[in-house]
């Protein structure tokens, strides 16, 4: 039985990698045709671009999509440790709930990027503000998804844990850190998206390094066209990685609730 | 005669919930070493209150409470309780669930590990111990839950309804293993149900609740329940008949 469970996993997995497969090749195949079409200057043929790609990793791209890496994987880190406490803290204690409630309310539908000026203000146009930008949009749907997602635990659950001799801290490690892990998961795998276009956008001032710097300003600003794509295909494969280790966290911490859908 | 010291004790208990009517008013009750109660009482009578008031999670607006003589002001470790929901966390395993009791009392990894296993295998769920809660029947996650309240050996055991969430036949087996185990045996059980049948199969002695605030239970005495024999006899049938009786009339006035 567990054999031919893992059999069937595996045969949906590699149904899933052939799928992709198909996907990715039918686009390179529009591609090459919508670059026949076009005037072929501004959109080169995958070919070319590859092999841009491939020469410009060598020259500089990847150093510049270690830098991008970096500033995403630290605004995830700090959004994390400083949101997450604090949801768990308003999901737990009514009184700061509905203190805080009606303030994250008028201010969770506010685009955050508008307050990118101040931050630029009061940080400068490095890389403290370009992280703190990116950490800004991801706090928020953290500090939402992980309060809501504790305040769902149920009164019963807490009872029979607390009659076991449970006190406030084990309360927390066994009930509401375990319970806040969907909540926090879905928040990054919805913010990933964001946080990348935001990236592209800080990364086009103030800095020589990354890959927003790279597209914008060292090959599309040189109308050098084949290294723009093949800057854009790394951003995409940069969400693409952030987007894949999410989901393997996800699969692996919060086993049981996958299994159980 | 000596009276032996009561496990469990109310002396003139009146508890309210806020803003609300009091549910328990001048309620006064005991429970000694190795008796096993069952409470029966309509819907709002204050039975599960009164049961969160023995667990320690709910303190009493008056009165005194005290239980293996003494005064209780918080969840005791000698007390195990068992509600209708389960209560299992759906992010461990049924072994880690059961292994939580001893884990929140500082074990061993290995200790509790091999402790857990051992409850599991004598309720019949060795085979399930990495499944989690989801996985589980609700006479499944019902086992595992009475597996982790037993792990820790309590004096006292105090159900909620354990078993009115299942199945007829389910509940049946539960109920049979529940004097398999001897919950009443050598400790002192208290469980709520609002099933007569149930009542009269587990417990040596019956408290009836009326509806409204009760400062004068009725007791009655069932000496033969605790073994499957007992459960379908004349006797059984006999003592449901009182039980059914004594409810009703109870229930036809609240006020008296």
């Amino acid at each position: 039985m567990m054999a031919g469970a893992f059999l069937a996993r595996m045969r949906g997995r590699a149904a899933t990698l052939g799928g992709g497969i198909a996907v990715v090749l039918a686009g390179l195949a529009a591609w090459q045709a919508l670059s026949w079409i076009v005037d072929a200057r501004i959109l080169p043929g995958p070919i070319p671009v590859v092999l841009a790609l491939i020469d410009q990793l060598d020259e500089g791209l990847l150093g510049h999509a270690a830098v991008s890496a970096w500033r995403v994987a630290l605004a995830i880190i700090i959004s994390i440790s400083i949101a997450a406490p604090l949801g768990l803290i308003l999901g737990t204690n009514a009184r700061l709930y509905s203190l805080s409630a009606p303030l994250i309310y008028l201010s969770y539908p506010v685009p955050k990027i508008v307050v990118l000026p101040v931050i630029l203000l009061f940080l400068g146009l490095g890389d403290a503000s370009k992280v703190t930008m990116i950490a800004l949009i991801l706090f928020f749907q953290i500090l939402i998804l992980v309060r809501d997602e504790v305040r769902t635990v149920r009164a019963e659950l807490i009872l029979s844990v607390r009659s076991l001799g449970a006190n406030r801290l084990q309360l927390l490690r066994y009930v509401y850190v375990p319970a806040s892990l969907p909540g926090l998961f879905t928040a990054l795998r919805i913010s990933t998206g964001v946080s990348i276009a935001v990236l592209f956008f800080v990364e086009s001032f103030g800095t020589r390094q990354g890959l927003g710097y790279y597209i914008l300003v060292e090959s599309w600003g040189r109308l050098a066209y084949e290294e723009m794509y093949a800057g854009v295909i790394t951003m995409a494969v940069l969400g693409l990685g952030i987007y894949y280790v999410v989901d393997g966290l996800e699969r692996r911490l919060t086993r049981w609730n996958r299994d159980n859908r | 005669m000596t009276q032996p010291r009561p496990i469990a004790r109310l002396d003139d208990v009146t508890y309210a919930y806020p803003g609300g009517n009091a549910v328990l008013r001048g309620f006064s009750w005991s429970v000694l070493p190795g008796e096993s109660w069952a409470v029966i009482g309509p819907s709002g009578c204050g039975k599960t209150t009164l049961l969160y008031i023995l667990a320690g999670l709910r303190l009493p607006s008056r009165g005194h409470v005290e239980v293996a003589g003494e005064r209780i002001d918080g969840p005791r470790k000698d007390i195990g309780l068992i509600l209708q929901d389960h209560g299992l966390l759906p992010w461990e395993t049924a072994l880690n669930n059961v292994g939580l009791s001893l884990r929140l009392r500082g074990a061993k990894a290995r200790a509790w590990r091999a402790e857990a296993r051992a409850w599991l295998e004598r309720l019949g769920l060795g085979d399930l111990a990495h499944r989690y809660p989801g996985q589980l029947s609700g006479g499944q996650k019902q086992r595992v839950a009475i597996a982790r309240t037993l792990a820790v050996s309590p004096a006292l055991m105090l159900m909620d309804e354990p078993f009115s969430a299942l199945d007829a036949m389910t509940r049946e087996s539960l109920q049979l293993l529940a004097l398999d185990l001897g919950i009443a045996r050598g400790r002192s059980a208290i469980l709520i149900t609002h099933d007569i049948t149930e009542a009269v199969a587990l417990g040596n002695r019956i408290l009836i609740m009326g509806t409204g605030p009760d400062d004068a239970p009725t007791i009655i005495e069932n000496g033969g329940a605790g073994t499957a024999a007992y459960i379908g006899s004349q006797e059984f049938h006999d003592r449901a008949g009182e039980v059914r009786t004594r409810l009703n009339l109870r229930a036809a006035s609240p006020l008296a």
